[in-house]
């Protein structure tokens, strides 16, 4: 009996219309845990890595985490993974609500998609049944209408995952969007394109099969003291989302402002927060993921724009960072309208955000005008200007074809000086937590495996407190702004993030002050394994340098290792991070010692040796 | 008399006042969260006099103390 895990993975050939299954074996979950993990280790073993990554060459995986659609808190993540259209690299996109569970009921731990179908279609799982439709109803319409429609044609206890226009245009930062207007995504690296390409509209999913568990006994007798401590820290997040977070990464000079120029805003974040939107009657609900206690989702009023009336997913803190701050847009209600329009775009709405402060800052400097822009007023802060340029930008047309494919591909396309106002890592836009604040990040965006992720190690909960490293055994000293043992925290938190995604857990676990052990105490009680919390950090590390090895086989190395030019050399002259600029060469040089890299940042034998990745 | 400064969110715990001023307060610094209505998982770090302190700090009068909330977003 193998427990955890459904045993079988589906593969669509989209060219020639088919479909099978293939085995998966608990042997390569021991060893990659699931999601992105396992896929890493397919991609590898079994694809060309060198594709185009909008030619039917380029697969697109889904994959479960080990512990997805389990009675295990947060155990709600999964992973779409391919070769990004937009940084040409590694990409890992992860999502929650219930869309990962359903493809469990449906005895899945994941699916792989190749080929090309000459024709939309959409992809009915529906338990043991997988059909291939015609979708050329539903093309054009957005993310909303899309779900609602195939619900009504399907099944309407049925999870979608789709394409809303962006994808369909093969904009490079278009996501995969989950369950309608409830609006989970799987927004970073341009996975809707890749999608788009393979002219799939949507997956739909609906299943009744449950998961064997090795001691259901056990793992309730685990999560008895733990929950609580979770739901207690987090309260802020049940109560007012992630945006509840955006002053205090204000005050910390952790927020972008002004396409990364400015220190300080504080009256604007006041106005930008989920508080506010809590305060104002805009968040009329709450909403979980599969198995989360802490629902840290929020149902958001739209009372402005082209979709007033409606109600969407409230935006995240990244969107108010995006729309806000970013933008210098203090006006909630189109902040609002904005991540409204990108979830029904099917937009990212962290590279839809740096795409619109890019063209603002453009257009402040003359580079771009209203002939461009096609008479629209891209002046900061022009709330009715945000909601025409996205419009424009998830379907590339007009100023949206200069910006659509990402920051990196506009600042090509403009030249000059527009390229100082890219701010990418790897051409995949920086998420907003600026590396000036908390150094650790710094050297975590310059090396995370898809470009400017946050969430690849997420090392800013431990310097401010949220996540005490020591949790994890990291007992060295962290100053504020010091460079000193930030690269070694940097390391052991992507090791562990890199554990929390192969597993399908959500990154807010770790309010619950969750440690390796822990996780390690829930993975035994679902498999009947025998796994220390030390053995999975091994593994966190195992995969780390799996994604790294795909990147260096496509060139990435130091050279690639970076910041963009505002964030390595520009510092501010306000707010609690003025003045602050990290040491990026003593950070990465101290990243690669430890990694056991060499000074090109290629994985040594020997290290790779000691990870048993020696036959990839 | 002791002085108190909100950071960032915690300001919606105090009806959005930015810093409360106390006559007299016998207690540690988690005494002084609780009694100011303050989620103690929202707090990352309390300073007292410019410097950080534990919740188990005990307050002194003339003390300036600046609480400081944990760095979310997601």
């Amino acid at each position: 009996m193998t427990y955890g895990i459904m045993g079988r993975i589906l593969e669509v050939d989209l060219t020639a219309k088919t479909t099978g299954y293939r085995n998966s074996d608990e042997t390569i979950f021991k060893k990659y845990l699931g999601g992105s993990g396992v896929a890493a280790k397919i991609l590898m073993d079994e694809f060309d890595l060198g594709v185009d990554p909008l030619s039917p060459e380029n697969p697109l995986i889904f994959m479960n985490g080990l512990l997805t659609g389990l009675p295990v808190p947060t155990g709600a993540k999964s992973s779409f993974i391919a070769k990004s259209p937009l940084t040409g690299i590694w990409n890992e996109s992860t999502v929650g609500g219930h869309w990962g569970a359903q493809v469990k009921k449906c005895g899945l731990d994941g699916f792989i998609l190749t080929g090309k179908s000459d024709t939309p279609v959409y992809i009915w799982i529906n338990d043991d049944t997988v059909e291939i439709r015609d979708a050329k109803d539903l093309m054009g319409l957005d993310v909303f209408d899309t779900s609602e429609k195939i619900k009504s044609m399907t099944d309407l206890k049925a999870v979608v995952a789709c394409i809303g226009p962006a994808g369909e245009s093969l904009s490079k930062i278009a996501g995969i969007m989950i369950g309608g207007n409830e609006t989970r995504a799987a927004g970073r690296g341009g996975l809707g394109a890749v999608l788009g390409s393979k002219n799939v509209k949507a997956i739909v999913a609906k299943g009744s099969k449950a998961t064997e568990v090795y001691s259901r006994e056990t793992l309730r007798d685990l999560l008895k003291d733990f929950l609580p401590v979770l739901n207690a820290n987090a309260k802020g997040l049940h109560d007012f989302g992630t945006a509840g977070g955006v002053q205090g990464v204000e005050a910390n000079g952790d927020l972008p402002i002004k396409n990364w120029t400015l220190g300080d805003w504080a009256e604007g974040a006041e106005k930008t927060c989920g508080q506010n939107l809590d305060y104002l009657g805009i968040t009329v609900s709450h909403h979980a993921c599969y198995a989360c206690s802490i629902r840290c989702g929020k149902d958001a009023r739209v009372d402005i724009g082209p979709f007033k009336g409606a109600i969407g997913h409230g935006p995240e803190y990244e969107t108010c960072a995006a729309f806000g701050a970013n933008i210098l847009n203090d006006d909630i209600e189109y902040l609002v309208a904005a991540n409204d329009i990108c979830n029904r775009m099917g937009l990212d709405t962290i590279c839809a955000g740096n795409a619109t402060a890019m063209a603002m800052e453009c257009y402040e400097r003359g580079i771009i005008d209203k002939t461009d822009t096609e008479g629209i007023d891209l002046t900061w802060g022009n709330g009715p200007a945000i909601l025409e340029f996205l419009l424009k930008l998830a379907k590339k047309e007009g100023i949206g074809a200069i910006f659509g494919d990402g920051v990196e591909e506009a600042g090509e396309k403009l030249g000059g000086l527009a390229k100082e106002f890219a701010i990418h890592v790897k051409g995949l836009s920086v998420a907003f937590h600026d590396p000036r604040a908390f150094t650790s990040m710094a050297v975590g965006y310059a090396t995370a495996n898809r470009g400017g992720c946050h969430l690849e190690n997420l090392s800013y909960f431990c310097e401010s407190g949220a996540f005490p490293p020591e949790i994890f055994g990291f007992n060295k000293p962290l100053s504020k702004h010091s460079d000193e043992n930030k690269a070694e925290l940097s390391v052991a938190m992507q090791n562990l993030m890199n554990v929390f995604n192969a597993l399908g857990l959500c990154k807010f676990l770790i309010r619950g002050k969750t440690s390796p052990d822990t996780i390690s105490s829930w993975i035994n009680a679902v498999t009947g394994w025998d796994m220390t919390g030390e053995e999975l950090m091994v593994i966190g590390e195992r995969l780390h340098n799996i994604k790294r090895l795909y990147n260096n086989a496509l060139g990435i190395s130091r050279k690639d290792d970076h910041l963009p030019p505002r964030l390595q050399y520009h510092d501010r002259k306000t707010g609690a991070a003025a003045g602050i600029l990290p040491n990026m060469t003593k950070l990465l040089t101290e990243y690669y010692q430890i990694r056991g890299w060499d000074n090109e940042g290629i994985p040594t034998p020997e290290r790779l040796d000691t990870l048993d990745l020696t036959t990839i | 008399m002791i002085n108190i400064e909100l950071k960032g969110q915690l300001i919606w715990y105090a009806n959005k006042r930015k810093t409360i001023s106390i006559e007299i307060f016998e207690g540690n610094l988690k005494d002084l969260i609780i009694s100011l209505g303050l989620p103690e998982g929202e707090v990352g770090m309390v300073l007292v006099n410019q410097k950080k302190e534990p919740l188990s700090y005990c307050i002194k009068d003339n003390d300036h103390i600046i609480i400081v909330p944990v760095v979310g977003g997601g």
